[in-house]
């Protein structure tokens, strides 16, 4: 009925047609269809990834454990006294929260809001250097759920943007996708931090005006009702402040060092904020 | 060693279950499996911000030039789907460039003779900076502006120089892969395109 031709032709637009939905449903991540996809992905390659990751992450155990004890005795030594002076200053600390307590009590301000977490380890990460993300050997049956933080002792780390039974993926604040809602903890300077895909990240909308020096450090505002306040992100590394424009070029280093995550830890009831309440 | 257990299994599975046409799907998505789970667990972690070029692109411009439509097109579809769905990238860009890649090719040696081995890690290299483009082209859009970073260019000019070197073993192993596929599944006549 139709020639070979007009197939070939009827065919190829019907692939551009469907490739252009598929593409959208970039932005529409909250059909129904992206998060089961993502969650049979992970089902099936998740434990593989988690074996393989487990095989590579003892060799490198075995390795520095066992091989490079030549050059431990030294830095014993140097590490002891780090802790000698790190003792010290504890005490310091402890008696500067001793302070803190007795005032807060006085104010009757109720304090930190502990959080439920859970710790997980890194099992697989992105293929591309373009995109950022990681993926996680704790999912649903260990409270884990889309949009929970993700975080290290040293800053956070990204949100979870998918998850199945066991495993999760987690898109890193580096990624050029994601964007944290954050303050400059010295003088409340507020701006969005958005990855680039690198080891920095930029810090937009700061006011001009806004009193920013570098060496900064930058933690989390809990506006974006995703990560809790005063959470670490990174120290600002660079400032470009242009004549025209009425924000600042502000290029940050998070604490965290991405490329040696091993495990993580999900805060499983961050605080929610209800944005109609303002 | 462990490629014959492999082998062994495939055959006790195939004896016990399956025609030889669902055994073969099984056996190239077995190998998408392998290497999805390289790509995204060992090969990461060696070369730092750098990254190893995408392993499934070698396999799709096999698949396109030597393997049946029938063969290729549905496993490079799940592997797509797959690698869309484990990755942080916006869902579609691995489905579009192994598809785009796969039909490509495959239409590209009808008429220029491409078949030889000879041309294959340039056409690796050419597959591979598609795929960039493809990103770069879906990052600059969602920017909003064009991105051109000094990363960018070190990982492309990277990523073909370890195509160059990898591609030319990349293909005699494929060979070697597709053969013994043949071998053990023989049920289904190979048509080559």
């Amino acid at each position: 009925m139709f020639s070979r031709k007009t197939m070939v032709i009827a065919g190829l637009v019907l692939i551009v047609v469907v490739n252009g939905i598929v593409f959208s449903y970039n932005y529409m991540r909250k059909s129904s269809f992206y998060p089961a996809a993502v969650e049979t992905a992970l089902f099936f390659i998740g434990p593989f990834q988690e074996g393989v990751s487990r095989s590579t992450g003892f060799a490198e155990k075995v390795w520095t454990r066992y091989f490079s004890l030549v050059s431990t005795a030294k830095e014993n030594e140097v590490l002891r006294r780090k802790l000698a002076e790190t003792e010290y200053t504890v005490h310091m600390y402890r008696e500067e929260m001793m302070l803190n307590a007795r005032m807060a009590s006085f104010f009757e301000f109720s304090g930190d809001v502990a959080y439920e977490t859970v710790v997980a380890d890194v099992v697989g990460r992105d293929p591309s250097a373009w995109f950022q993300s990681l993926v996680i050997n704790k999912g649903k049956a260990h409270g884990v759920r889309i949009g929970q933080p993700v975080m290290v002792p040293e800053g956070i780390v990204g949100q979870v943007i998918g998850v199945s039974g066991r495993y999760a993926k987690v898109l890193l604040i580096i990624d050029r996708n994601n964007a944290v809602d954050a303050l400059v903890q010295r003088t409340r300077a507020r701006g969005i931090v958005r990855g680039l895909s690198s080891n920095v990240c930029h810090f937009e909308f700061a006011l001009h005006k806004a009193d920013i020096t570098t060496g900064d450090i930058v933690i989390t505002s809990g506006f974006d009702g995703v990560y809790p306040k005063g959470l670490r992100v990174g120290r600002v590394s660079q400032i470009i402040r242009r004549s025209a424009g009425i924000f600042q070029d502000i290029e940050i280093t998070p604490f965290v060092d991405f490329s040696r995550l091993e495990e993580v830890i999900v805060i499983l009831n961050p605080p929610v904020i209800d944005i109609m309440d303002d | 060693m462990c490629v014959t257990q492999i082998l062994d299994f495939c055959e006790v599975v195939k004896v016990q279950f399956g025609s030889d046409e669902s055994m073969q799907y099984l056996f190239y998505l077995l190998l998408c499996l392998i290497l999805i789970v390289l790509q995204t667990t060992i090969l990461p972690n060696s070369f730092g911000s750098l990254r190893f070029y995408d392993l499934i692109i070698p396999v799709a411009i096999y698949f396109s030039l030597y393997r049946p439509f029938r063969e290729g097109f549905p496993v490079l579809l799940l592997a797509a789907l797959a690698m869309d769905m484990i990755s942080g990238a916006p869902a579609g860009i691995y489905l579009t460039t192994y598809i785009w890649l796969f039909l490509a090719f495959r239409q590209t040696w009808r008429f220029f003779d491409v078949k030889h081995s000879y041309f294959y890690p340039v056409l690796v290299v050419i597959g591979v900076l598609f795929q960039l483009l493809i990103f770069w082209v879906v990052i600059s859009i969602h920017a909003g502006h064009v991105v051109f970073t000094e990363d960018g260019i070190r990982l492309v000019f990277f990523q073909v120089f370890l195509v160059v070197i990898t591609a030319p073993f990349i293909f005699p192993f494929l060979q070697m892969f597709f053969g013994a596929a043949d071998r053990l599944f023989p049920g289904r006549a190979i048509d080559n395109g």
